[in-house]
């Protein structure tokens, strides 16, 4: 069996605005296999934002994507699979919206894009920057660490997906109890019942 | 004993269906004869009133479209009758019975992303109902059961959203925009008031580091240097006003140079967009996501904004316009309305005959397409041919990729891709051409959301 | 003109048209044109002065040479004979069927003409009906001396209302025109065929097609609406009365269908039934000819294959389509979903 890679994943702020989206995403993500190592929602100061793109500096999108990356909460995930970084690219599909929609339309961008800057996802492009991006969310993450502690034991039967830290967790580590089957822990969906628009109702 | 029971009931119910029979033995009687007569006579005498007194042709609102947002605003779709399965895509147009149930009139209806805004009027006065997606607060502080710090955050059946207003029972309602995370109400007497994500300031509001919008109770009232305001348009993250006198006055988000300012900063204040457009009347804008187009009285096109795929080529090769500019479009004659998706632009001219360009599915075939100068859709398209010549095409709106026309006939044309059945062909294929959609009203708005589609009609009848 | 070159000039024949009354079928007509024909041509055979047989005397008193005389030949009479001319002789061919209760122009051929049929046929003219209706009574045949089903009231229809509905009705034929093409909907072709305009089906088998349908008359409780239509039949278009009737919250019956107009062929080319007669038919036959043109016998502008499929069995619509979708033809269904706050006033007449 091949080594597992690991790779990081954003989830941008137009998925996390649309908690429909971002539960079809998700699953996406753990149905082609991967294993989520570490997540994390947060919201990117402008330092952190153009920390993160200073390769895209002087691009002409680079102010709009920095923008757009402050403008609400991202969610970052240390993704981990057998050739994760091109194989999650490859799900995520190329970044100009408008071209992908045609050409790749079952992609994540394809199918739920909206424009070329909200395009739902990031992904490293290199071990190195994957390396250099995971530090970046996730100081107290270490990738050789993990390898030697955990990785070789992140197979199918070893580990179960935790909805309450939104990551995979080996078996032996957790007591079964914390495990929680929830499909949606934070959205609400419903209607106000008993309200009434009529005169002779209320 | 109780099988035989209703054995016999069901043999008499039959004979009772099938023919003029006796009731007990199933033959027929010559006393029978009276009563056949008479039903027969009855028959022919009782006239069906299928309209009461004073009835008038009625509202009614198509929708269809991506419902697991509950932007359609059907109930049943997420919380079916018995025996009866969740609906996730509504690929035919369904009627929106929740409004006739509650004898609420629209008068303007509010597309976003995964939302959608009615504003109306109920037997009890003005009201404003808003259903879908409210992560960010865009359909108001929606708290369920009350009290118990519940927030909805899909909302699947109309709720009603309460403005902050002086005289709730008077002002009206009359226009409503949404964006992509926030929503702009124009009122008669009171201005505007802005719901939802501030993070650019499209609520025209200071931005506010770190301010979390679920379950967000701001509403703001926009100070607004003009009072007539005729037109509100939302781009996906900025936010346009149009006043009577044809002005045009934006705020939001600026990093294509959607604002029109000269600059690339976000902006929350209404500031008066220059360029090529100042001294001009402006009399409509259009804008879906971040290229906009305003038109002029004089029947002139401006457009300032995204033109990463030819959408303002004809006068520059830049990528992002920041400020207005003047397209000189010769042969499409004097313009009437205009409409831009992310991607493409299109206009209708004076005599109703449709132009796009950009990049996408245009309308012009299966063959993508990138063009800067507009280029005609046929009106053979539209049904105009040799039996009726006198059909054209009076309004044009758009998604971010697909387009809707509603020709003088109140006949509906959808076209582009097809997201989640928001075309309502029945199908998920994308439509190379403009084909009528079977809306059983005379349609006399449509409003397109970015998955799915809203249309507003008067019955036939 | 002897009787025998009116009946070669009627074999070589060509095309004519006439006026079917209401009430008899087609073949009726033929059947009846064959019978005038032969009629006609056995009373100018008969007034013709009978042929003459040469008749060689040879006892002749007298002379040695025989006399030669002629005598009428007794044996070509028609009181030895019988008629002459039997309706079978004529061949006769029909375009395209009209129901017994239609009226209205029918184009016929004879003889050699007969040919010409069914290149008319393969052409497929547009076919323009006057249909009239009534409102406030549905029928079960949607014809007046059906069973009576309901009878409505049909105060609050008005000329505006039966507009709209055929607009709307004549949209949606031409949107299902575009997707019973047996073209892939996503093609490049789809595209060309659908921007040239208005399509004609190849065959005769498809789907009744409708190209417009406008209200001409409007005096109530009775209309008449003005229909151009390709592939229909006689029951289809009285149903369209009794949609319309039904998607103006009332009920309508058809009245009358009439044929004005068949491709070039028109009312004023039309014999009506007391000139069925030799000389019109031969006349007409003549008035014709110009119409039966190789120019106008070509197939139209846009002529394509539709599928072949029956209207009551396409594809199934929501709960809110209406009747006027052309593929949501049935009477009895549509009439058990009135609504419920309905009235039923019960006139004490």
């Amino acid at each position: 069996m091949k080594n597992l890679e690991v790779t990081l994943a954003i989830l941008k702020p137009d998925v996390l605005s649309h908690p429909i989206i971002a539960q079809c995403i998700k699953n996406t993500i753990l149905r082609n296999n991967f294993f989520i190592v570490r997540s994390q929602t947060v919201i990117l100061t402008k330092q952190k934002v153009e920390e993160f793109y200073r390769d895209h500096k002087g691009k002409f999108f680079h102010n709009r994507l920095v923008t757009f990356m402050q403008s609400g909460p991202v969610s970052a995930h240390v993704l981990a699979r057998q050739d994760a970084i091109s194989h999650w690219r490859k799900i995520m599909g190329p970044t100009k919206v408008f071209r992908t929609i045609f050409k790749e339309p079952n992609s994540i961008r394809g199918q739920y894009g909206l424009t070329d800057t909200r395009n739902c996802a990031h992904g490293s492009d290199s071990p190195i920057s994957a390396a250099k991006e995971i530090q970046i969310f996730f100081p107290d993450f270490s990738i050789d660490e993990w390898y030697r502690s955990k990785g070789h034991l992140f197979t199918r039967d070893n580990v179960v997906f935790d909805e309450q830290s939104q990551a995979h967790v080996l078996l032996k580590d957790i007591n079964s109890s914390r495990v929680q089957y929830i499909t949606n822990p934070i959205t609400n969906i419903g209607n106000v019942k008993g309200f009434s628009f009529n005169k002779e109702d209320s | 004993m109780a099988g035989l029971k209703q054995m016999s009931t069901l043999v008499q119910s039959v004979l009772r269906t099938t023919g003029n029979s006796c009731n007990k033995c199933g033959q027929r009687h010559a006393s029978n004869l009276y009563r056949r007569e008479k039903r027969k006579k009855e028959k022919e005498d009782s006239v069906f009133q299928h309209l009461g007194k004073n009835y008038q042709r009625t509202d009614r609102v198509y929708v269809w479209g991506n419902a697991t947002t509950g932007a359609l605003g059907i109930r049943q779709l997420h919380r079916p009758e018995k025996n009866r399965s969740t609906v996730n895509t509504v690929s035919r147009p369904r009627r929106l019975s929740f409004l006739d149930k509650y004898d609420i009139k629209l008068s303007d209806v509010g597309t976003g992303y995964g939302y959608t805004v009615l504003c109306g009027k109920s037997p009890n006065g003005p009201l404003l109902m808003g259903c879908g997606v409210n992560l960010d607060s865009q359909l108001g502080y929606q708290e369920y059961p009350k009290n118990t710090g519940r927030l909805l955050d899909v909302i699947i059946e109309p709720v009603p959203i309460e403005l902050p207003l002086i005289e709730p029972s008077t002002t009206r309602m009359t226009q409503v925009a949404c964006g992509r995370l926030h929503t702009i109400v124009l009122t008669d007497k009171e201005g505007v008031y802005t719901l939802g994500n501030n993070s650019y300031g499209q609520c025209g509001r200071p931005t506010v580091e770190g301010e979390v919008y679920r379950g967000n109770q701001i509403v703001h009232k926009l100070v607004t240097p003009d009072s007539n305001i005729k037109q509100v348009v939302c781009g996906l993250d900025h936010t346009m006003l149009l006043t009577e006198g044809g002005q045009v006055y934006s705020f939001g988000l600026n990093a294509d140079g959607q604002l029109g300012s000269g600059t690339y900063q976000s902006e929350f204040t209404p500031t008066m967009v220059k360029g090529d457009i100042e001294g001009e009347k402006i009399v409509h804008i259009a804008c879906k996501a971040d290229c906009i187009l305003a038109v002029s009285a004089k029947g002139d096109i401006f457009g300032w904004g995204n033109s990463e795929y030819n959408q303002l080529s004809s006068v520059t090769d830049k990528t992002q316009v920041n400020i207005p500019r003047h397209l000189p479009f010769k042969h499409v004659g004097r313009v009437q309305r205009v409409c831009a998706t992310g991607s493409m632009c299109g206009l209708i001219n004076e005599s109703g005959k449709v132009f796009v360009w950009g990049f996408g599915i245009l309308g012009k075939g299966p063959k993508l397409q990138q063009t800067g100068t507009p280029t005609e859709i046929p009106m053979t398209l539209f049904g105009n041919n040799e039996f009726n010549e006198d059909v054209h095409v009076k309004d044009l709106q758009c998604s971010l990729n697909h387009f809707a026309a509603i020709t003088n006939k109140g006949d509906l044309y959808m076209w582009g891709r097809n997201i989640a059945g928001a075309l309502g062909f029945g199908h998920k294929q994308d439509q190379f051409f403009p084909m009528k959609v079977a809306v059983p009203c005379e349609v006399s708005s449509v409003h397109c959301g970015v998955d799915h589609t809203i249309a507003v009609g008067k019955a036939f009848a | 003109m002897s009787a025998r070159r009116v009946y070669n000039a009627l074999n070589k024949g060509g095309v004519f048209c006439i006026f079917k009354p209401k009430g008899i079928s087609v073949q009726h007509c033929v059947r009846k044109i064959k019978f005038n024909l032969a009629q006609g041509l056995n009373h100018m055979y008969n007034d013709e002065p009978l042929k003459e047989r040469v008749q060689i005397d040879e006892d002749n008193i007298g002379t040695d040479l025989p006399v030669v005389t002629t005598v009428p030949d007794l044996a070509a009479s028609s009181l030895v004979l019988g008629p002459m001319y039997q309706p079978e002789d004529f061949r006769v061919h029909y375009c395209g069927e009209l129901g017994s209760f239609a009226s209205g122009v029918t184009v016929l051929g004879i003889g050699e003409g007969c040919k010409l049929v069914k290149k008319i046929l393969d052409a497929r003219y547009i076919h323009v009906y006057h249909v009239k209706g009534t409102l406030g009574r549905a029928t079960d045949n949607f014809a007046p001396d059906g069973h009576l089903v309901e009878k409505t009231t049909w105060n609050h229809v008005k000329r505006p209302t039966i507009d709209r509905i055929l607009a709307a009705s004549q949209a949606l034929h031409q949107r299902q025109m575009f997707l019973n093409m047996r073209v892939d909907p996503q093609s490049q072709e789809a595209y060309d065929i659908a921007a040239k305009g208005l399509i004609r089906p190849e065959d005769g088998y498809t789907a009744p097609i409708i190209y417009n349908m406008k209200c001409i008359e409007f005096q109530p409780p009775d209309f008449t609406v003005e229909v151009h239509c390709v592939n229909e039949h006689s029951k289809y278009l009285r149903q369209i009365t009794h949609n319309v009737g039904l998607e103006a919250k009332s009920t309508a019956i058809c009245t009358q269908i009439r044929r004005i107009r068949y491709g070039h062929f028109t009312l004023s080319h039309a014999l009506l039934d007391k000139h069925w007669t030799v000389e019109h038919i031969l006349s007409n036959i003549k008035h014709c000819k110009s119409l039966t043109k190789r120019s106008l016998l070509k197939p139209g502008p846009n002529m394509i294959q539709l599928e072949h499929r029956d209207t009551s069995a396409l594809e199934p619509g929501d709960r809110d389509t209406p009747s006027l979708d052309p593929g949501c033809f049935d009477a009895e269904k549509r009439l058990e979903n009135v609504p419920q706050d309905q009235e039923i006033i019960k006139n004490k007449r």
